[in-house]
């Protein structure tokens, strides 16, 4: 009896790590979120639907299923010589698209995580606007940082 | 003699079932570990601030109460503009003033435009007041421009006189 118990329990472990395994599950940044040029004192806002700056990431998961989308947003970027420009990003800039369609965005804040529903084919898009707002005396030069998306399942 | 009594297993079937629960206690932080991250940057270019500085006059010099003097933009005022190195600018004539004073008329104004700060092989154009030019600075970020008017005195009071031409320069 020992025996199959033990047997029995493998075979429970092996069927959840093949599930865990099996809930594919992927992000990628596609398209960078791109202020483009700047003037100091002059604060820009991209919009989550500009087709061209607006950041992009896509989503691969298990069709139909729910995830948790949450970012880490930094709060400036680093430009030349230790230089810090500010972003920032208010509630509506974070966009989520089953159909991956700039166009077809329900709107969430990116400063919260966020319950979405894959696409029946498991793929889906999100879009993130922002504004920067270069100081009067900003240093001028090349300023960036880095966002990171994450997705889970619940 | 006593024998000790055998350790206590319970029944088989408990056992199977503790043995489930540990191993699905491994299995269940696999799953909750089902997450991905992405990660993209966030990119600007703060441009410096333009610059557009009158580095030399248009002057008509000394002239007669009535006279017309005309003023090659070759020889006439010289505006440097300065900025981030290729880059597309608008120029906006802003101001260019139709009179010196009273009876003195400006017409006919006339203009070039160069990246190199000799006006040898600048590009000729006819500048309108209000109106506006694209132009691209240079590498160095430098940009000039050189105007020319007529003049056209009528019996003008004796004086000297000056009037502001304005440049107004933005980027494209």
């Amino acid at each position: 009896m020992r025996r199959i118990a033990l047997v029995l329990g493998l075979a429970m472990l092996s069927t959840h790590s093949a599930l865990a395994q099996g809930r594919k599950i992927r992000v990628e940044g596609v398209r960078p979120l791109s202020f483009g040029s700047l003037l100091a004192g002059a604060p820009t806002t991209v919009l989550r639907t500009d087709p061209a700056n607006s950041g992009q990431f896509n989503l691969t998961a298990q069709n139909n299923d729910l995830v948790i989308l949450s970012f880490s947003l930094p709060s400036s970027m680093s430009g030349p010589s230790g230089a810090s420009l500010p972003l920032s990003f208010s509630g509506s800039d974070a966009g989520f698209s089953q159909s991956q369609s700039i166009g077809a965005q329900v709107t969430f804040d990116p400063r919260q995580s966020y319950v979405a529903t894959m696409s029946q084919q498991g793929r889906a898009s999100v879009f993130l606007g922002g504004t920067a707002t270069p100081a009067f005396n900003q240093r001028p030069g090349a300023y960036s940082a880095t966002i990171t998306l994450t997705v889970m399942y619940p | 003699m006593v024998s000790p009594p055998p350790p206590h297993r319970g029944p088989p079937m408990r056992r199977a079932t503790s043995l489930l629960c540990l191993l699905l206690l491994y299995a269940v932080p696999a799953l909750a570990r089902a997450q991905s991250s992405g990660s993209s940057r966030v990119t600007a270019r703060l441009l410096p601030s333009i610059s557009v500085t009158g580095t030399q006059d248009l002057d008509f010099g000394t002239i007669a109460s009535t006279q017309v003097i005309t003023v090659q933009a070759r020889n006439g005022g010289r505006f440097t503009i300065q900025g981030n190195s290729n880059t597309p600018v608008l120029i906006e004539f802003t101001s260019l003033p139709a009179a010196l004073g009273l009876n003195l008329g400006l017409s006919a104004w006339t203009g070039l435009a160069n990246t190199s700060p000799g006006n040898g092989g600048a590009t000729a154009f006819v500048p309108v007041s209000g109106g506006t030019r694209s132009a691209t600075l240079a590498n160095n970020g430098r940009y000039f421009l050189w105007f020319g008017a007529t003049l056209t005195a009528t019996n003008a009071a004796p004086g000297t006189y000056t009037v502001p031409v304005i440049v107004t320069v933005v980027y494209n």
